[in-house]
């Protein structure tokens, strides 16, 4: 009843969509027409007559065996992100939301990662994997055991996976204890007085009114897998080795600014954000979020 | 409380010392990278790749000393609070409106609007600042070192992240609050400013958080759109830390350290606001 | 009276070291104003000089920032500035020069606002800059002021000409070579020669890799610039080398298979596809690899200055480059822009701050013993063992040429970078990679 009136829509609604439209939107657009053209530089620079190409860019891209690469691995790490990310944050806000002495210093530690930046955090993966003398690999040494090249052709993925997973746990920690916060004792309490209590309220309650919650994480984790860049590339960079571990946010970049094919970069990035949309409604067709409205 | 319901059950000691022990495992390697990183900022840069997991031999202030040489460290962060403070507000402002929007109404065009947000989420910044930038330099804000010229495209860059997880929460909310202020004469603006705003002060604190982060984190985009030297946010200093030809790593350490200790300290801040028992009387009223 | 002032100047001047130094004349004379005698600096700071300057904002934009060797150096020629010349305020926005560096600046130019002075490269990756028209040739600040480029050798002059209507815009500084760097404390170790020609290159590289050594640092994925450029330039005549062919030459397919041989000889880590260029660099540094092949700004990073050496890249039988061939040159320099250019009172300070930055001192300074210094260079000077064995190095190419990406567009040399693994490793041919380069460059 209370909403049938739609006029406050326009209140709520326009003044963030103005600036979506005006600051992302149009920016956006405008840069889809470079793909048409053959770009030598970022930009159109004035007195440069630009090369018309026409589609050429977006026949490349069905041709472009990196570009299976990139998005066979981005749609693994978005089911590794779904499962470890938000699974592991949600083992760990469920147990930090139990114990009694410590939370809010947990809560403090998880999130360190999150807040250090990634130069430094790949720095220190890669000082982990070093074939000469790397962490891991004089531990293995110590052992008596042979080094281990961790990031060969048939590893590199893993290892590279395991920074990128571990890094961003924290983010969706935060995110469900918020979600936890929300639920009200009382439904707790309810529940203890039917026998249910302990882990078994954690199936039957907690989880099921985390649901919106739950949802939301697994959108930006999936949209989040698609734009994974900066760790990746900083270990191992152009999809090293062979090209074996290009994600689609890897390759742009790497289109775009390594190699300076701003075209085709543009062209990656709008087939990002299509792909982006398709994973984000099929992730709404599975969980259904709006269920409960 | 789960911490309640098992006061109430046999001696369930054993359980809570795994829980513990897994926690901490966790934590173990949650802060490993920071000390890791504040161990190195007193190294020297050959050190950090050659020595990285030793002790440092000396507490030698060098990088630190270099990093304030090469930034005016108080401006800096006073530029990055402006910024990402501004920022901080001006999203969570708008996407709460928006999550209120979208969730609260059926209208034409819901699923379109829905689609528009979640795309922009994976707009990549490079595909948009060219742009962004041109609009800045016509209306004035790059020469004139207004800093309202990185505030307004971070703002919009951070909403849709911030409205989608508004949008979750929002829904998570039950209805039978507003509609009972509504019958008691309420308007939307009071259902709005005096229920829903209130009672989502948690995810608030969340988005907030993150908001934060994310502007003060995104050097690209600030160094884009801040160009006077004094105006330069702390993040900055990641640039001065290498040439084409290599980095400092020591510098890079000491750089990180003190990139960091501010945004800890507004995470800190932010995180006594999610805490429970907000809703839990609201509800039964 | 004045003139005797200028005269004790001149020799106090001279005894100095060339590190000392720190600031050029800002007029005429460039020796009175030097920063180590404070007598002469008051007598040319009189009135005469500063009272003409009009007041003036002058943006300015270096590459001189960050970590760069020279960033203290350039700091101090700002402040000096500052201080000769009260009315004009110096607004230095010098960064890094890394790749969202270069766009900012691409875009500056594109939406017109294009600093005052910019020091910026002169090879191709400036094409599109150049392309746009903005610069004021040097010929035209030379009319306004004969001490700019005065002393410039005619060598840099001729390597930092615009790829677009090859005029000089720039004022060039300093220049860069390249070579092998030799750890040769490890050659004496097991009784090797140093590899002056390939045979001995080959029997190092076997040697080595017996004992548990990697014989040549590299990324092979990240920065092969140097191998590429010496392997081609090696196997061909120079008008083969500099040619921009349109299909790959039989010289440079012949020079870049050899990556390929010496791959298969073990010359390189096991993890050359992944490893990235510092940690390559390190394993040198670190005396776990026997020789790198990088440009003299490497002079500075590496610890063991007694034991490194600089030499030749070695030549094979039937090497057609001549003998003291190498890639070295200048790539960079500073520019004034038209739109400064325009209003009086920015031309003189845009020249003056030119001047300040390219005149002979300044430039000796920012030099300091490594690479190639576009003025001449006095006999002297402090340098460690290193930097000596490299201008000893310096000395014998009697023929610089510019490395291949100064011809190709980025995107097109990044082709090729990027297929250096799978050519080193035989999963395509040079000719390929090649043909595959000079395609791509020849769609812009």
């Amino acid at each position: 009843m209370l909403y049938k009136k739609k006029w406050p829509l326009i209140v709520f609604l326009i003044p963030g969509l103005i600036m979506m439209g005006v600051f992302l939107y149009y920016p956006f657009i405008s840069n889809i027409g470079n793909s048409f053209y053959n770009m030598s530089s970022v930009v159109r620079m004035p007195g440069v007559e630009l090369n018309f190409i026409g589609l050429e860019n977006y026949k490349n891209l069905f041709k472009d065996p990196y570009i299976k690469i990139a998005l066979k691995n981005s749609f693994l790490m978005m089911i590794l992100t779904v499962i470890f990310q938000v699974g592991l944050a949600l083992v760990f806000a469920i147990l930090v939301n139990s114990i009694r002495r410590g939370q809010q210093l947990f809560r403090t530690l998880y999130f360190f990662p999150v807040v250090i930046s990634a130069s430094a955090l790949g720095l220190l993966f890669k000082l982990f994997y070093d074939y000469n003398g790397g962490m891991l690999n004089q531990i293995l040494e110590k052992m008596g055991k042979e080094p281990v090249m961790w990031l060969s052709e048939s590893l590199a993925f893993t290892m590279i996976s395991i920074p990128v997973l571990w890094s961003y746990v924290g983010f969706y920690f935060v995110i469900i204890l918020t979600g936890i916060c929300d639920i009200p004792d009382d439904v707790y309490e309810a529940a203890a007085i039917d026998g249910c209590s302990g882990f078994k309220s954690v199936f039957y309650i907690t989880v099921p009114l985390l649901r919106g919650v739950l949802c939301t994480c697994i959108t930006l984790a999936v949209t989040g897998a698609l734009k994974v860049f900066d760790l990746p590339w900083m270990l191992a960079e152009k999809g090293a080795p062979n090209g074996t571990t290009h994600f689609l946010g890897t390759y742009m970049y790497h289109t775009a600014f390594s190699n300076n094919n701003f075209d085709y970069g543009s062209t990656i990035a709008l087939f990002i954000v299509v792909v982006g949309v398709i994973v984000s409604k099929a992730v709404d067709f599975i969980v259904k979020p709006d269920k409960n409205l | 409380m789960a911490a309640e319901v098992k006061k109430n059950k046999k001696p369930i000691k054993i359980s809570t010392i795994i829980i513990y022990i897994v926690l901490i495992l966790w934590a173990v390697t949650t802060v490993f990278p920071f000390i890791w990183v504040f161990m190195n900022s007193f190294k020297e840069s050959q050190d950090v790749i050659s020595n990285s997991f030793a002790w440092p031999k000396a507490f030698e202030l060098m990088n630190y000393e270099k990093a304030f040489r090469r930034v005016n460290i108080g401006m800096a962060y006073r530029s990055s609070l402006i910024i990402s403070g501004s920022v901080m507000v001006g999203v969570m402002i708008l996407s709460s409106m928006m999550a209120f929007a979208m969730t609260r109404y059926q209208f034409k065009g819901k699923k379109v609007v829905d689609a528009l947000i979640k795309g922009s989420l994976m707009f990549p910044v490079f595909a948009t600042i060219i742009p962004v930038m041109a609009m800045m330099v016509k209306v004035g804000f790059i020469n004139s070192g207004n800093l309202l010229a990185a505030i307004l495209p971070q703002i919009a860059g951070n909403l849709s992240f911030a409205a989608i997880v508004m949008m979750g929460f929002l829904r998570g909310l039950p209805l039978e609050m507003e509609e009972a202020a509504y019958m008691e004469g309420a308007g939307v603006a009071k259902v709005f400013t005096r229920i829903i705003i209130p009672l989502s002060k948690p995810s608030l604190a969340t988005v907030a958080i993150f908001c934060f982060l994310w502007s003060y984190n995104d050097l690209f985009t600030q160094s884009c759109l801040v160009r006077k030297k004094a105006l330069l946010p702390i993040c900055a200093l990641l640039k001065q830390i290498s040439s084409i030809y290599g980095t400092d790593y020591g510098l890079m350490a000491a750089a990180v350290t003190l990139i960091v200790v501010p945004v800890m300290i507004v995470y800190i801040l932010l995180q006594k606001n999610i805490v429970k028992g907000l809703t839990a009387g609201a509800v039964k009223g | 009276m004045r003139k005797t002032k200028k005269a004790i100047a001149l020799m106090l001047a001279f005894g100095l070291t060339m590190s000392m130094m720190t600031g050029c004349g800002s007029s005429d004379e460039q020796t009175t104003n030097n920063g180590g005698n404070t007598e002469t600096t008051e007598t040319t700071d009189g009135t005469e000089e500063t009272s003409e300057d009009e007041a003036c904002t002058l943006n300015v934009v270096t590459m001189m920032a960050g970590e760069d060797a020279n960033t203290d150096n350039y700091n101090k020629v700002v402040e000096q500035f500052q201080k000769d010349h009260p009315n004009i305020t110096i607004e230095d926005n010098s960064a890094t020069a890394d790749n969202d560096w270069k766009v900012q600046i691409e875009a500056d130019f594109s939406m017109d606002n294009e600093p005052d002075v910019i020091q910026y490269f002169t090879d191709k990756s400036a094409e599109n800059i150049l392309k746009a028209d903005k610069f004021v040739t040097l010929e035209e600040m030379q009319a306004e002021n004969p001490e700019i480029a005065k002393n410039t050798s005619d060598v840099a002059l001729e390597q930092t000409k615009s790829p677009v209507d090859g005029k000089n815009y720039a004022v060039p500084t300093t220049g860069y070579w390249e070579g092998l760097f030799c750890n040769k404390d490890l050659f004496d170790k097991y009784n090797l020669e140093l590899p002056t020609d390939w045979d001995k290159l080959e029997t190092a590289v076997k040697t080595f890799k017996e004992n548990d050594i990697v014989p040549v640092a590299l990324a092979m994925n990240d920065v092969p610039n140097y191998w590429i450029e010496f392997l081609m330039m090696t196997a061909s005549t120079t008008d083969e080398f500099v040619q921009i062919p349109e299909k790959a030459p039989k010289s440079w397919v012949e020079g870049l298979s050899k990556i390929k041989d010496l791959y298969d000889l073990g010359a390189f880590s096991k993890d050359v596809a992944t490893v990235d260029n510092e940690m390559a660099q390190n394993t040198f540094k670190d005396k776990k690899a026997a020789m790198i092949l990088e440009g003299s700004w490497f002079l500075n990073g590496v610890p063991d200055t007694e034991n490194t050496v600089v030499c030749a890249f070695p030549r094979w039988d039937g090497a057609k480059s001549e003998e003291g061939t190498a890639i070295s040159g200048y790539s960079s320099g500073f520019y004034i822009t038209k739109k400064a250019w325009e209003d009086p009172a920015k031309k003189k300070a845009a020249l003056e701050f030119v001047l300040a930055n390219t005149c002979d001192k300044q430039i000796l300074t920012y030099w300091g013993g490594n690479g190639a210094c576009s003025v001449p260079v006095p006999e002297g000077g402090d340098f460690n063992p290193l930097q000596v064995s490299g201008a000893k190095y310096a000395e014998t190419i009697k023929n610089p040429v510019g490395p291949t990406d100064s011809r190709m567009t980025p995107e097109a040399f990044n082709g090729l970078k990027d297929n250096m693994v799978a050519i080193a490793t035989g999963k395509m041919s040079a000719e390929k990679g090649i043909n595959n380069m000079l395609k791509i460059n020849s769609q812009k």
